[in-house]
């Protein structure tokens, strides 16, 4: 009996060593024979995506993956595209400290060019750590928490729009387009990206002459809603502004409604998943929220888009499949102009992103590391939200 | 002042949540000293069973309509059932052997148990949240009828006035939808009345407008406590009134004893595993499935800890304490949700357990026992 935790104890530590050795051999041997480019063939480049496909926010972690997937196989089957792509996706389990071993495992074992990812923005955080220290410029193509490219450094960029921006736009759409004079907030407690929202919203609402009329909080994973759909129904807001994700926001519309709270919701882009109407059902009519791309735009690109990923997935591409694919575009556009794979050029390259097409509107890179798009404000349907209006 | 009695209902009704989990921890404990922390887990299963039956056995989609009380008795017995036997393999796999291995090594097992159901759901139906399908139409008392015919444009209403109709489902069953016909204070548009009244017009099921008295109780809501006090009354009889009961109250005081009087002890503990899993696992099916409408793996992971708070608080061992503990502890969240801060109702629910712990270390109807040596 007593021997038995020390044979468990040697088994690990030598499991450990072998682990260690495994990984230093083998990041010598793809370190010597990193991807250099000739002067006339297409620029060679390893992709690393960080993305939740398993977890609480797992239906975009596989959205973004089947846009970014798309992407890559479209820009290398085109002659003309000027890079070749490789990319290789790890799952962070929508967990920041998964998310940040994600990145670790991509930049130091894999070695890639430049990181893409994620799409929460607490994910995107932890994980940037590490592309900052190793000087890997990293792409996000979905997290709008507004500090990200503040704290994550020269290496760090955007391609969607923020929180800030989202909260001012939809306080400004419910001041002019639904006249509401009050709102109550309820903010989704511990979540960045929730919290975010709140505070540009208040703001913007409070500067227009709104009236906030209380700050109500629940917890990600609460079920039970009743007491605060009751306060909320008490308090009689015009508008509600609920930034949450999909997953607790339409048990929130559902209680409410079930009390017989009748004033329309509003959100953010954590509103945009099928799941919405799928826990929700027919309560989830009538309410808005902003977005960075509907399906049913007129832009041609985006209608060619829709049907090659149709074609492909058999499914209607959500605004992460947009973002995910409007990323490699952005990647791929900065890595021709930068003839290299070199991470530093490639930083340098995307710094200096301009006019890009996407779906989801020009991309031309700021100073800042940000870009400024206009926003989508979606009404949401009996099934499906339908495009409302563009809105700055 | 409506709205306090608004949140009570609300508490008494997740706190008959909490109670339906802590039962089974308390019996447990009380038999064998053993924490099953695998409990939440049990109804996280419950739930899952529940959510199979209705979807394979009845052919419920997760939009469809709603099939009634029935389907939901039915997948209420077999979720208890199959949660039931669960619990006995469990027992027999994973506690049994460890029984005179001492109270940690038990403990740690459960965790063990817990953590593997958690894994095994998120590997084999994946960690996303789903849509439990629909069991029974909500509805909420007290409310009166305003016959809709009555209702001319400009009238304006005290309360809101609700339009309660039904639409035919993808699966043909009728689906109850609602609709506003008049917002309180505010005269009634001849457009949204006139698109009630269509609505009204061609409802599947008998349409009514209805206004709701400013306390309310949901039928959901009223549906778990009435399930809450069956299954007191259930429990206190079979404890009090039953050989098998007198043979657990046997083996709680001495274990041994009982085990020379000829009580034959592995058979009453696993019942005792089958009966407080039961409970958890119908509890799955009435909280997570037809009052919440949203399943995943993880769901038993917070009410679990709750009814394991509601259990000491109440005094871990007793059945009429666990159930006291939970409403109490269900009652406190609401109000420190109401009436102080939505973002403190966790840890102002493990304080109250601290405060009470300290006052009183054997909880609230728990009786202090000395190690027994």
């Amino acid at each position: 009996m007593n021997r038995r935790p020390w044979i468990a104890g040697l088994l690990l530590s030598a499991g450990f060593l072998l682990g260690l050795a495994g990984c230093s051999g083998k990041t010598k041997t793809e370190g010597g024979s990193s991807v250099k480019n000739g002067e006339a063939g297409p620029v060679e480049l390893k992709i690393g995506a960080n993305l939740e496909l398993s977890g609480k926010v797992a239906g975009w972690g596989e959205d973004s993956k089947k846009g970014m997937q798309l992407a890559v196989d479209e820009l290398n089957a085109d002659p003309k595209s000027g890079v070749k792509l490789s990319i290789l996706f790890e799952d962070n389990a929508s967990d920041a400290a998964k998310s940040k071993d994600a990145v670790k495992k991509l930049i130091l074992q894999d070695n890639v060019n430049v990181v893409v990812g994620a799409v929460a923005s607490n994910d995107t955080m932890a994980a940037m750590e590490v592309a900052r220290d190793e000087h890997i410029p990293m792409v996000t193509h979905a997290s709008t928490n507004v500090t990200i490219t503040q704290k994550g450094g020269k290496c760090i960029f955007r391609i969607c729009f923020h929180d800030d921006f989202q909260g001012q736009v939809m306080a400004k759409f419910a001041k002019d387009e639904l006249k509401a004079q009050s709102a109550v907030l309820v903010v989704a407690k511990g979540n960045a990206y929730s919290e975010g929202l709140v505070k540009s919203f208040k703001e913007a609402f409070t500067a227009g002459g709104g009236k906030v009329l209380s700050e109500e909080a629940y917890q990600e994973g609460d079920t039970d809603f009743q007491t605060l759909v009751t306060k909320i129904k008490s308090a009689d807001p015009d508008v509600v502004w609920v930034p949450g994700y999909y997953n607790e926001v339409p048990l929130i519309i559902k209680q409410a409604r079930a009390i017989g709270f009748q004033k329309p919701f509003l959100g953010g882009d954590g509103w945009d998943d099928p799941k919405l109407y799928d826990l929700g059902g027919a309560d989830i009519k009538d309410n808005y929220f902003c977005n960075h791309f509907s399906p049913s735009s007129t832009n041609p690109m985006v209608q060619t888009f829709v049907k090659n990923y149709g074609a492909k997935y058999n499914a209607k591409p959500g605004a992460m499949a947009a973002l995910g694919y409007d990323a490699i575009y952005c990647i791929a556009d900065a890595a021709r102009r930068a003839g290299s794979s070199d991470p530093e050029k490639l930083r340098d390259a995307i710094q200096t992103l301009k006019d890009v097409k996407t779906l989801c509107g020009d991309v031309t890179m700021g100073e800042d590391r940000e870009v400024i798009k206009p926003a989508m404000i979606l009404k949401t349907g009996e099934k499906e939200h339908v495009f409302h209006m563009n809105f700055k | 002042m409506a709205d306090f009695f608004n949140f009570l209902l609300n508490g008494l009704s997740i706190g008959s949540i909490y109670a339906l989990i802590a039962v089974g921890y308390t019996m447990v404990y009380g038999i064998i000293k053993l924490i099953n922390f695998a409990h939440g887990e049990f109804y996280m299963f419950g739930a899952f069973v529940g959510y199979t039956a209705l979807m394979f056995a009845f052919g419920v989609p997760a939009s469809g309509g709603e099939p009634g009380y029935l389907p939901l008795l039915a997948a209420i017995l077999v979720a208890g059932v199959a949660t039931a036997v669960l619990a006995v393999i469990v027992e027999r796999l994973c506690y049994r052997p460890l029984r005179n291995a001492g109270r940690i090594v038990a403990l740690l097992s459960a965790l063990g148990v817990s953590l593997f159901l958690q894994n095994l759901g998120q590997q084999t139906v994946s960690a996303n949240y789903r849509k439990f399908p629909p069991t029974i139409a909500d509805s909420r008392f007290p409310r009166s009828e305003v016959p809709l015919d009555s209702i001319q444009p400009g009238d304006i209403f005290s309360r809101n006035v609700i339009l309660t109709y039904a639409v035919i489902a993808e699966d043909g069953r009728p689906q109850q939808r609602s609709a506003t016909v008049a917002l309180a204070g505010e005269p009634v548009e001849a457009g949204q009345l006139a698109q009630a009244r269509a609505l009204a017009q061609n409802s599947a099921l008998e349409a009514h407008a209805y206004s709701y008295a400013r306390v309310t109780i949901n039928n959901k809501q009223a549906l778990i406590v009435v399930t809450l006090l069956l299954v007191a009354a259930g429990l206190y009889l079979l404890v009090q009134h039953t050989r098998f009961g007198r043979a657990m109250r046997a083996v709680s005081v001495d274990f041994e004893a009982a085990q020379l009087m000829g009580v034959p002890v592995d058979r009453i503990i696993s019942g005792t595993f089958f009966i407080g899993a039961f409970v958890a696992g119908l509890g799955g099916v009435l909280a997570g499935g037809m009052y919440y409408e949203r399943i995943d793996p993880l769901m038993g992971l917070m009410p679990g800890l709750k009814a394991f708070v509601a259990a000491v608080l109440g005094g871990i061992g007793s059945i009429p304490g666990a159930i006291l503990g939970a409403l109490i502890l269900g009652m406190s969240e609401k109000m420190v949700e109401a009436y102080v801060s939505s973002g403190l109702r966790d840890a102002f629910a493990f304080g109250i357990l601290i405060a009470v712990l300290l006052v009183k270390p054997s909880g609230i109807l728990g009786r202090f026992e000395g190690e027994k040596v």
